[in-house]
């Protein structure tokens, strides 16, 4: 097998989302930072927060998205679509309710350029919205996420497998394939006090995959408070268990996938997301989409590069590619 | 990353009007917009004394609404950039001058399709100066 990359790179700016929030970069900023990474690269947003008149689109912000992707030479690859059942107090939506709240969402997404749109497991995906995203050509990706394992999803697999159509399928976030909980949440956590014992409990806890309340408990017993509940949460929720070879299962039905990572260090390592592996994985099953780079260290601190994290990342992809041509077929 | 940037800029700033209030302005503690009706916890002290739920309300885009009233409102947006106004009201008047101030803000996350209910919830402290007319 050649080490040509079969499929394509990207960004999603929630990568800055850091920068975004605090007024450093704004949204045309954060599409020049992208467009510095080459003509074609890949370009994803977070619908509600680069979009004002979210889940409406508005012609204004319509016009600034297409000049950006033009001046930029970018190509929109994902749009992040919310289906918020939990939106109205005290109730979760209806399906008449859900179904429009996404609808028009796709429809955003449509009139943007973008080709996926992702979104969450919700009923009206596997009906009433079918038909609508074929009809305006946009694939529905519902997002694997930590804690949620492609291992323990085979009654939604089973569904989207017997729907069988191009126009729904999963977005795997990397975040759910790590070998340890990243570096910077653990830094994080020491500079805001945490009780060093009960952090190395949660760490050595996080190895068993216990479940939440187990985890909780744990930390109680040790004499944890609200910080250390927080830290044995995150680990939880940021750093999932699959085998990258999970993937494998979904690999047909894969429209997008968010290149989770939280932290490259100088030797070209990320810290917690098993990268290589996934490369190989998607290499190997002919994976043809789009990968948006996706850093969220910025959760735990605002003190690094993202650009150059980025660069840093999409340098590992190429360079996994290339190895893993170059080591026998598995 | 959210708990320090709650409370946006330095300043208290007199109501108009005369009425014996404060306010100020804050940010909301999360990645991407949400409605209002997810703003389930608005919490604030004042020189170490906690404000009366009821004398608190949120301006957003020139509306105002008291949290009863935002917790309905779930086709009102509160855009991640913007920053509300939070209003106190008061019976006796501030004095001019350094005030330290906490602020507590709690979101219903809407994720879930079940019955679990994930909530972030910021904390900011931080002392504020009232700006304005001499009270």
């Amino acid at each position: 097998m050649s080490g040509e990359m079969t499929f394509h790179l990207g960004v999603t700016l929630y990568s800055f989302n850091h920068e975004f929030y605090t007024y450093r970069y704004s949204f045309e900023e954060c599409m020049e930072l992208v467009g510095t990474l080459g003509a074609g690269q890949g370009v994803e947003i977070v619908g509600p927060q680069m979009i004002r008149s979210f889940p409406e689109l508005s012609e204004e912000f319509e016009r600034r998205f297409k000049r950006a992707v033009e001046k930029n030479h970018l190509r929109p690859t994902a749009y992040g679509a919310y289906a918020d059942p939990q939106r109205i107090t005290g109730r979760l939506l209806t399906h008449e309710e859900q179904t429009e709240y996404l609808r028009t969402q796709i429809r955003s997404a449509h009139q943007l350029g973008f080709p996926v749109v992702r979104l969450q497991a919700v009923e009206p995906v596997f009906s009433d919205l079918l038909p609508y995203a074929e009809k305006l050509g946009v694939k529905m990706g519902i997002e694997i996420h930590a804690p949620n394992m492609i291992e323990e999803m085979q009654e939604t697999i089973e569904r989207v497998e017997r729907i069988n159509s191009p126009f729904l399928g999963f977005v795997p976030d990397c975040g759910a394939f790590c070998r340890s909980c990243a570096r910077v949440y653990i830094d994080r956590f020491h500079q805001l006090g945490v009780n060093a014992r009960v952090a190395d409990r949660i760490l050595a806890l996080w190895r068993e995959r216990p479940s939440a309340e187990k985890m909780a408990s744990e930390v109680r017993k040790m004499g944890g408070g609200d910080l250390e509940q927080l830290m044995a949460t995150e680990s939880r929720v940021y750093f999932g268990h699959s085998d990258p070879q999970s993937l494998n299962r979904i690999m047909p039905h894969i429209v997008h996938i968010h290149g989770k990572f939280f932290g490259i260090d100088q030797s070209g390592t990320e810290s917690a997301v098993r990268f290589p592996e996934i490369v190989s994985v998607l290499k190997n099953g002919g994976y043809a989409g789009s990968i948006s780079c996706e850093y969220e260290g910025h959760h735990w601190t605002g003190e690094r590069d993202v650009l150059e994290q980025i660069r840093a990342l999409q340098a590992l992809i190429v360079r996994e590619c290339k190895a893993s041509a170059q080591a026998p077929a598995s | 990353m959210f708990d320090e940037q709650i409370i946006n800029g330095e300043l208290l700033y007199p109501e108009p009007g005369g009425a014996p209030g404060v306010r100020l302005r804050i940010r909301l503690p999360w990645y991407r917009s949400l409605p209002l009706s997810c703003i389930e916890r608005v919490e604030v002290t004042i020189d170490g004394e906690p404000v009366n739920r009821a004398e608190v309300s949120l301006t957003l885009d020139g509306l105002n609404h008291t949290l009863d009233e935002a917790a309905g409102l779930h086709d009102v947006w509160w855009f991640v950039l913007d920053t509300a106004d939070l209003h106190i009201r008061r019976n006796k008047p501030l004095s001019p001058g350094d005030h330290p101030v906490t602020v507590t803000l709690g979101c219903r996350i809407p994720y879930s399709a079940t019955d679990f209910v994930f909530r972030q919830v910021a904390r900011c402290e931080k002392t504020l100066t009232l700006v304005g007319r001499d009270w």
